[in-house]
């Protein structure tokens, strides 16, 4: 098959919304959207006090959290894998080649990104806010709610990056999940496994969401912080 | 003389305040006594400690040597203060009041907000974003905020270098009329 119908088939699986097809798409969003929902409520707390706390180690945890922003995914799925796995300290779960396993890959994956960009973000909010919140009692943990609702547009940003990191690894998931179709395989496993195997209109189709989903995601991302540039200055 | 009003923070009494940053001595032994009632002003050359003084005042700074006592000190910090740099939370002008009500604990944040500004002649910009406003704008919801707070001592850091003129200022600044001498607040002007 020649790339061009390769191109006409992937594009008809795409309007002809292919049940396969759809499923595969609907896991990929599934699995990715928990695992931000997930980093976020984790992230965004602990990104908000490493912003204000100060303790002895705290650079170090900073330089810490800023390098696992890079961690490879093979090898946070390599880290889920044996804690999963039937002799690791999580085994009796029995999560190993589920999508639960496969969110928690990927909320580690989104975690380190959430919590150095809200720190950034946060920090900078509190060296503007600093003397106004003290002023009103508002110290230490006591400040983050409202530090945290004033960097909103800023952090709907952090999101959005961790979300494209997510959407578009495939190291963790495949290890993680397995890649078993109709239950574990999503857009990035199938591309991988389609592409090997020959089968190029799904590999392409899925390769089309794909990047639709990234430009959807920087439009949002330019929207909140236009959206914040207007409402809140 | 009258009697003395347990329940006031004032009078202040300052003594032997000096402050360190870096191994420079920034200020050096200063004391004095704030009475109940006026409007004290501090002046001074640029860089000779009138705003570290109203800071160590207000508690955000801690001194390195002498104190500054209250005459009571009850719960709840009841003097506030308005910066020469106005610090406008991401929220609409009348967000911003309320902000600063519900974090002191005070109840009906969203009247008393209408009310200060009403006071200081921002009801029309209520909804706007603080941000967005102009720096006089800024400076008059700084002090409308500080007002809502109903502090028994404010300090007003430079408070009308924003302005175009001291004039709205001064006309906005005095104690809410039929207070009570207990309640009747003073307005520490640094000029």
């Amino acid at each position: 098959m020649d790339v061009s119908s390769a191109f006409g088939a992937a594009l008809s699986l795409i309007f002809n919304l292919d049940p396969q097809f759809l499923q595969i798409v609907g896991l990929s969003l599934r699995v990715t959207l928990t695992a931000v929902l997930l980093a976020a409520l984790i992230g965004l707390p602990l990104g908000a006090l490493l912003a204000v706390a100060r303790f002895p180690g705290r650079s170090a945890l900073i330089v810490l959290v800023n390098g696992l922003m890079g961690l490879p995914p093979v090898v946070a799925g390599l880290i889920v894998f044996l804690a999963l796995s039937r002799s690791g300290p999580f085994g009796a779960m029995g999560w190993l080649f589920s999508p639960t396993a496969m969110v928690i890959a990927q909320t580690l994956l989104v975690l380190p990104i959430v919590i150095a960009l809200t720190r950034g973000t946060i920090e900078d909010l509190w060296s503007e806010y600093r003397e106004h919140l003290t002023s009103l009692g508002l110290t230490g943990w006591r400040a983050i709610p409202t530090l945290l609702w004033d960097g909103r547009f800023a952090l709907a940003t952090g999101l959005l990056a961790g979300f494209g990191r997510a959407s578009a690894e495939v190291g963790a998931v495949l290890i993680v999940g397995g890649n078993i179709a109709g239950y574990t395989r999503t857009m990035t496993t199938s591309i991988a496994l389609e592409t090997s195997k020959g089968d190029l209109p799904l590999a392409l189709g899925l390769g089309l969401v794909l990047i639709i989903l990234t430009l959807a995601i920087n439009a949002a991302a330019y929207g909140a912080s236009r959206i914040g540039a207007r409402f809140a200055g | 003389m009258a009697m003395r009003d347990i329940t006031s923070i004032l009078p202040l009494s300052v003594g032997g305040l000096s402050f360190e940053a870096d191994g420079k001595r920034l200020l050096d032994d200063v004391s004095f006594t704030l009475p109940k009632g006026g409007v004290t002003a501090i002046i001074g050359p640029n860089g000779a400690g009138k705003s570290l003084t109203l800071r160590l005042c207000h508690g955000l700074l801690a001194p390195c040597a002498g104190s500054v006592r209250w005459q009571t000190d009850t719960g709840r910090r009841r003097h506030a203060m308005v910066f020469q740099r106005p610090v406008m939370l991401r929220r609409s002008a009348r967000a911003n009041i309320m902000h600063a009500l519900s974090a002191v604990g005070m109840t009906e944040a969203a009247s008393r907000a209408d009310a200060a500004l009403a006071r200081f002649g921002l009801a029309a910009l209520a909804e706007r974003p603080a941000r967005l406003m102009s720096g006089g704008e800024q400076q008059r919801l700084a002090i409308a905020r500080a007002w809502a707070l109903e502090p028994e001592l404010l300090f007003l850091d430079e408070p009308s270098s924003q302005c175009s003129s001291m004039s709205p200022l001064r006309s906005s600044i005095p104690a809410r009329p039929g207070r009570s001498s207990r309640s009747s607040r003073r307005w520490r002007r640094k000029a």
